[in-house]
């Protein structure tokens, strides 16, 4: 029987996802699971304002859950825009090229933890080339306006759900949101009788 | 980073001062009735009040996803409550106005241990024991039993005072907790706000 898909809606935008990426992209290792990676277009590029208080708490909460994950955190960079679109389109091509956890660990680490502005090439062609992608392919992908339709198709599937936010992990049609969500997801493969 | 704060909280205490854990919850919430009960467990034992203010307002402005985010909290509240081996009895959402005259008894009260307690029964009740429309005359019962007398009406909107001092704080969703200082999301971050107690001094006795 062929690995169960459990769909893996990312953005590079949230800390909350960066926080999500290691244990999610390790779940192949302890389930028989096809993680099927989808960066989607952050919230606010979507025309979707979040409040000051919000953004707040979101900081403040995220460093004491990188603290209890032994994650680092800060200093930051924030990608919106340029930096998102970018990002969005090498993990296209990252997972045309089977490369997409070593680029996704790599790239969020280094926008939330080592303030990478990844606008810039010198700054964005060590972290691609340490994922093991060809930068002159990073750099077609990026100005590519059919990997560009694959990022809206992913964002949009995302939309069709009804889901709202990410991180989401989606396994047999059921969402689980948040990064503090997938020990219940895990408990869900383990029902399904799915641990390896 | 917290010193200030342990000095305050020491010095409450050597003047007989208690702990408090403020918690901006909605009854039609299921994530809320979680972190009503499950707060009030963890809290027990130590000197510190659990201080209940019900809001019904509480969405971000302008927010697409709010039915939405209302009926997925029923699956989520679910997930994290098996995860202590309780299960939800209701499996559709409620709305506010459902629940509003729960938020306006215990607005109306004012926080206190009995109308606390009155609270977290209330909320056992209606996500954890029953499924089907809420018996008002039955919580008028628990309310005489919990805290004594006829529920309280009226007042200058008791909820909405609530809902201006969960916005002082700088919580914008339910259930949230502020902990002297430091808000917290409070059903899934038991354990950060039990550790800010423990911080803090109030621990266990």
């Amino acid at each position: 029987m062929s690995p169960k898909p459990v769909d893996f809606h990312f953005s590079y935008r949230s800390p909350y996802s960066y926080l999500a990426a290691p244990r999610a992209f390790a779940l192949p290792e302890r389930y028989d699971i096809d993680l099927r990676f989808h960066g989607v277009t952050p919230m606010a590029m979507r025309g979707q304002s979040v409040p000051q208080a919000k953004r707040l708490h979101t900081i403040r909460d995220v460093v004491r859950e990188a603290e209890r994950l032994g994650m680092p955190f800060g200093p930051v960079w924030d990608p919106i825009g340029d930096g998102a679109e970018r990002c969005l389109a090498i993990g296209v091509l990252a997972t045309d090229r089977g490369r997409e956890r070593d680029w996704v660990l790599n790239v969020s680490r280094a926008i939330w933890a080592e303030a990478a502005d990844v606008t810039d090439d010198s700054v964005l062609r060590p972290i691609c080339e340490r994922s093991g992608l060809d930068w002159s392919e990073c750099l077609a992908a990026i100005s590519d306006p059919e990997i560009a339709r694959r990022v809206k198709a992913d964002t949009d599937s995302l939309v069709a759900m009804g889901q709202w936010g990410v991180p989401v992990l989606v396994f047999e049609g059921e969402p689980f949101w948040g990064q503090d969500r997938i020990e219940d997801l895990e408990r869900t493969l383990e029902v399904a009788g799915l641990r390896l | 980073m917290r010193e200030p704060a342990k000095a305050a909280a020491a010095a409450k205490r050597l003047r007989g001062g208690r702990g408090q854990v403020e918690l901006f919850f909605a009854f039609d919430d299921p994530n809320s009735a979680v972190a009503l009960v499950e707060l009030d467990r963890r809290i027990a034992g130590r000197a510190v009040d659990l201080l209940p203010f019900p809001v019904l307002e509480r969405d971000m402005e302008g927010d697409p996803a709010v039915e939405a985010k209302r009926s997925y909290a029923v699956v989520d509240a679910s997930r994290i409550a098996a995860r202590s081996g309780v299960s939800l009895s209701r499996k559709q959402p409620l709305r506010p106005e459902d629940t509003a005259f729960l938020a306006e008894w215990v607005a109306a009260a004012g926080p206190s241990s009995a109308v606390k307690d009155f609270a977290v029964a209330a909320a056992r009740t209606i996500w954890f024991e029953q499924d089907g429309p809420l018996d008002r005359d039955a919580f008028a019962e628990s309310w005489r039993l919990a805290v004594g007398g006829t529920p309280p009406v009226g007042g200058s909107d008791p909820v909405g005072s609530n809902e201006k001092r969960m916005k002082r704080r700088g919580a914008y969703a339910v259930p949230m907790a502020w902990v002297h200082g430091r808000l917290f999301f409070a059903h899934d971050r038991l354990d950060q706000i039990c550790d800010e107690l423990d911080l803090l001094g109030w621990r266990p006795r």
